[in-house]
Order: structure tokens, then C-alpha cells, then sequence
């Protein structure tokens, strides 16, 4: 019983401590615009977000993970306490029922980790980072781990932060995190719908956690992390104006929410890069404008750079790859053949496996032939998911061993950048009649 | 009290969508699973205990020996992954180290330890088995 009530008392604690430092009406104060007007949900989503960048910077400080939540937690609880009247609860059914149903969604969840508790097989490696953490121990012994000691740790960080604060302290808790980021970026996703009747809302909701969800990859995989950060950047360039922005710190807040995935695996950086150098290209904003954001992101990818080789001694990739290796597979037609329909058979099979992607893929033809609407959003995230997809096929070219990673890495990398693609969903839908308001 | 039509739609949807939920997420037997087995047990039935990844016997090991002080050696036989984070242990697989878990050991007819593919166990002898796990000793 005491375990039940530990697993309980662990989404009030989420849903305490993510609901500081913003509410809805102190941030519409700070970056509220015409086009973004945030909610409930939304500033829980970022608040989750702050709460991720308040850990990568304690991560380098090498601070008690208890004193540090304790802090926290009384912060959470004395502006939640005080600001009360903010939080603009309106309780009303349709509130009511969306509530009851993300509380239900994730609490089963957390049964179902601590009933399977089991590390798959990346777990065991990614633990050994937080173990790092769940120590205290200094940030620079992360590059003396056995397994790939160049991965980013944040996600290990947060792991180890819920791991040290729960209750029993127990490992599968520093995973819930995992969890409740990903349901609250599924809940915010759907809440940008036109959609009046709340009930097609939900039923949606629970449509797209039973196509996205993966108990697999939440014993111990960090693929959550990015898909969820993806989905919450997703929603909010779904909302912005490309051609006539009125507030620029919608931007750079997107740019923050996308930087994070930096910060969980090493492709993140690719993500990023894509995702968000392609967007400054679509916007229509001054040269000068351009220019800022151009230095201001490249200055995040040096910080990076800078903070992993030099304050935790390493930086690298798992697998190495040069422009000479794709030319010498384009030499060889045959094996490039070979290799080319490999990738495509086994992204086939990730496309069923996650079927997000397909229906991503359907709504994108279903806007192509039917609608032929081509707005900027549309044009944006296309161009992203050719690149992205390229960036899949010719990093997967150049494996020496193709046919092993195909099999063990390929699906996830899909998965993982299919939350971007929910803003095309929702431009999509939202185009149909249906869901116009 | 009588429920208005809208009413009755509410609460069925409600019960509709909250049942689909337990039964996806499968909680009423998680609910049960974890208030009848301690965390250990669980752990125990999900890795095994001399199976798979034998958590089991490594929890039995490290209550029952000092193994945390030296460099190990470990090796599942069957492939499976090494718990050596999850039980803080310095895992050495490069060197001679004064212990080595073998787990999962495949044999044929009657083919001991000792006589097995690993060379290495020669210079070991027995601490510990159960079944096919063993904790051996360097020999002195």
C-alpha cells in the first residue's frame, strides 16, 4: 500500500512543482501575443521546460540532488500557495473531464513501469550516468562511464533527481518524469484542435497515446525525452505567424523548447540544427532579426560544444561518418542499391510499428492531392521532414554495420522525431470542415 | 433523482473511456501485482533468478558476500545484459579478477564448468552455485 500511495503522491508532486514559476497570467504578461495565448496546459508545459533548464545548469554545479528538490519543492509550494487566484481554475466539466482522464492516463502508467520495472537493454547503459548523479559525484566522471560516455546527460540528470527525491527511492521513479512529459505534451497538442465538442477532443487524445505509446522505451531509453520536447516546439510553431510575427519571444522560446533535445542525445543536435535554422529561413522577420537569432543559436551550439568538451572532458559521436564514405557508396551502385532499399524496407516497418508516421504520411498526401493548400507551416514542416528523413538515410548509409543497426536503432530514430510532424497533423485537421470553427 | 439524457451520455462516456484506459495500460492487475509482491520480488520475477538476467542470484550474492570492495568479473552465458550498476559493482571482464559470476552456464551431457569454452575458470574454484549461476574464487 505504501507504494501505491508513494506512486500517487509522486504525480501530485509533478503536478505541484510544474505548475512554478508562470501562470497563465504572468506568462501572457512576459511573451502573451495575439497569436499565442497561454493556458493551463500550456504554461505547465513550460514550466516543465524551465524546470529541465534549471537541472542542465545545476548538473554542473555538483549540488545535492536532495537539498536541491527541497528548495524547489518549497519554492513550488509557496508560489502555488500565493499566486492560487492565477491559476485561472475554472472548474468546469469539460476541465473536469480532460483532468480526470490525463490523472488516469498517467497514474496507469506509473503502475504499469513499477509492475514491469525491468531495464531494457539501453537502460543499462544510460543508468550508469545516473548513477553518476544519484551519487553525487563530480559531472567530469560522466566521460569514465564504459558505455558511450559522449552522450548528453540531462536526461540521466532528471532521472537521477526523481530517483533520489521519491518517496521509497526506488529506481523506476527517477522514470516518471519520462512519463509525465510525455502526456502532458499529448494533452497539449490536442488542446490547439478547433474542435468544440471535448469529448472528440479526449477520444483524440487517447487515440494518439495508444498509437505513440511504447512501454519498451520507457525502461530506461531516452527517446521520450525528445519526442516529447519535439511535440511541445511542434505546438508552438503551429501557433506563430509566420509572415507577420508580433511578438519575437514566441520565437526564441521555441528555439529554448527545441535546444533541449540537444541536451538528451547526440542526433539532437541534428534536430535542432534542422528544425530550428529552417525555421528562422521560413519566418518572415528583418535581415537584422535573422541575423541575432542566426548568432544566437549557433552560440547555443558552441555553449554545448564548450560545456561537454571542456567541463565534462568529452565530446563526440557514436558513429563516425565523413563525406568520403557517402561519395564511396555512391561509387558503388550495387551496394548502395542493396542498402537503400534495406533502409526503406526497415523504414516501412518502423511506419507501421509507430503509426503515427503513418498517419502523418496520410494526412500529408491527403493535403498535397485534396486540400493543395501550400501555406508557409506546411511548406516548414515539409522541408524539415525531407531533411530529416535524408539526414536518416544517409547517416544509416554510412554504418559499418547496417544490417545490426537497422535492426536495433532505426525505428526509435524515427519515433522520436515523429512528434515534430503533430504540428502537420494538427494544420491538416484543422484545414478539414470539420474541425473549422 | 433523475438523470437528464445528457447526463446519462456524460457519465457513459466517462465510464467508456476511463475502462479503455485500465485495460490498454492493464491496471487493475498492475494495482494487484504491486500491492501483493514487494518491489524486490518483482524485481526477481522481471530479470529472473538464476534466468535471464539472474537478479536474483546477484541479490542473493551481494547479502551474502563482500563482493563490492574487489573488481568482477561477470559473464551471462546466455547473452543477456550484466547488472553490475544496478548492485554498484566494479565489473572487470580484461583481467583476473579475485571473483567471477558465471551465469546462465550452458553445458553439454556431462560437461562441467571446468572443462567449458572459458579457460579462465581453471584458475577459479567454486564459492557459490545454484544451478547454472556460480560465484567462483580466484584460486590463491
Amino acid at each position: 500500500m505504501t507504494e501505491i500511495f508513494s506512486i500517487v503522491s509522486q504525480f501530485v508532486i509533478f503536478l505541484l512543482i510544474f505548475s512554478f514559476p508562470l501562470t497563465p497570467k504572468l506568462l501572457n504578461n512576459i511573451i502573451g501575443s495575439k497569436q499565442i495565448n497561454f493556458n493551463l496546459v500550456e504554461t505547465h508545459s513550460i514550466n516543465i521546460i524551465f524546470f529541465i533548464y534549471f537541472c542542465l545548469v545545476c548538473s554542473f554545479f555538483n549540488i545535492d540532488l536532495k537539498i536541491l528538490f527541497k528548495v524547489y519543492f518549497l519554492l513550488s509550494l509557496a508560489f502555488f500557495i500565493f499566486n492560487f487566484k492565477n491559476y485561472d481554475f475554472k472548474i468546469k466539466k469539460d476541465n473536469f473531464l480532460s483532468f480526470l482522464f490525463f490523472a488516469l492516463v498517467t497514474i496507469s502508467i506509473f503502475f504499469s513501469i513499477a509492475q514491469n520495472l525491468k531495464l531494457e537493454w539501453d537502460g543499462h547503459h544510460w543508468i550508469e550516468k545516473v548513477l553518476v548523479f544519484y551519487h553525487n559525484e563530480e559531472i567530469g566522471n560522466l566521460k569514465d562511464v564504459s558505455t558511450h560516455p559522449y552522450y548528453p546527460h540531462l536526461g540521466s540528470y532528471l532521472w537521477a533527481f526523481f530517483w533520489k527525491n521519491s518517496f521509497l527511492e526506488f529506481e523506476y521513479f527517477g522514470r516518471f518524469f519520462y512519463v509525465y512529459f510525455y502526456i502532458v505534451s499529448i494533452f497539449l497538442t490536442l488542446n490547439a484542435l478547433n474542435l468544440k465538442n471535448n469529448t472528440v477532443k479526449i477520444f483524440l487524445i487517447l487515440f494518439l497515446i495508444l498509437i505513440t505509446y511504447d512501454a519498451y522505451l520507457f525502461a530506461g531509453y531516452q527517446e521520450y525525452l525528445i519526442f516529447s520536447s519535439l511535440v511541445i516546439a511542434s505546438r508552438y510553431i503551429y501557433l506563430i505567424n509566420f509572415k507577420s510575427l508580433d511578438n519575437l519571444k514566441s520565437i526564441l522560446l521555441i528555439f529554448l523548447i527545441l535546444y533541449t533535445v540537444c541536451w538528451f542525445k547526440d542526433e539532437g543536435v541534428v534536430y535542432f540544427s534542422i528544425f530550428s535554422f529552417f525555421l528562422l529561413y521560413f519566418l518572415k522577420i528583418t535581415n537584422s532579426q535573422k541575423i541575432f537569432f542566426f548568432l544566437f543559436l549557433t552560440s547555443l551550439l558552441i555553449i554545448q560544444y564548450y560545456l561537454q568538451k571542456y567541463i565534462i572532458g568529452i565530446y563526440d559521436f557514436p558513429e563516425k561518418t565523413s563525406l568520403s564514405t557517402i561519395l564511396n557508396n555512391l561509387n558503388n551502385f550495387e551496394i548502395f542499391f542493396i542498402k537503400i532499399s534495406k533502409i526503406l524496407m526497415h523504414c516501412l516497418i518502423a511506419f507501421v510499428k509507430y503509426p503515427l508516421w503513418l498517419i502523418i504520411i496520410i494526412l500529408l498526401l491527403f493535403q498535397l492531392i485534396f486540400i493543395k493548400k501550400i501555406e508557409v507551416h506546411f511548406k516548414y514542416f515539409l522541408t524539415c521532414l525531407l531533411l530529416n528523413l535524408s539526414f536518416i538515410f544517409l547517416i544509416f548509409l554510412t554504418f559499418n554495420h547496417l544490417d545490426f543497426m537497422l535492426r536495433v536503432s532505426l525505428d526509435r530514430l524515427l519515433f522520436q522525431t515523429s512528434g515534430f510532424y503533430m504540428g502537420l497533423i494538427l494544420l491538416v485537421l484543422n484545414n478539414l470542415k470539420l474541425f473549422k470553427k | 433523482m433523475k438523470l437528464s439524457k445528457n447526463q446519462i451520455k456524460y457519465f457513459l462516456i466517462i465510464l467508456l473511456f476511463s475502462l479503455t484506459i485500465l485495460k490498454f495500460f492493464n491496471t487493475p492487475y498492475n494495482l494487484y501485482s504491486i500491492l501483493n509482491w514487494k518491489y524486490n520480488d518483482r524485481m526477481e520475477q522481471q530479470y529472473g533468478y538464476c534466468g535471464n538476467e539472474s537478479w536474483g542470484f546477484y541479490n542473493f550474492l551481494i547479502k551474502k558476500y563482500d563482493l563490492s570492495s574487489n573488481s568482477i568479473k561477470i559473464i551471462n552465458d546466455e547473452g543477456y545484459v550484466t547488472l553490475e550498476n544496478l548492485f554498484n559493482l566494479k565489473k572487470d571482464n580484461s583481467i583476473d579478477t579475485k571473483y567471477l559470476i558465471l551465469l546462465n552456464y550452458k553445458s553439454k551431457n556431462n560437461e562441467d564448468i571446468f572443462s567449458s569454452k572459458y579457460d579462465f575458470v581453471k584458475k577459479y574454484n567454486i564459492k557459490y552455485r545454484y544451478n547454472n549461476c556460480y560465484l567462483l574464487e580466484l584460486n590463491d
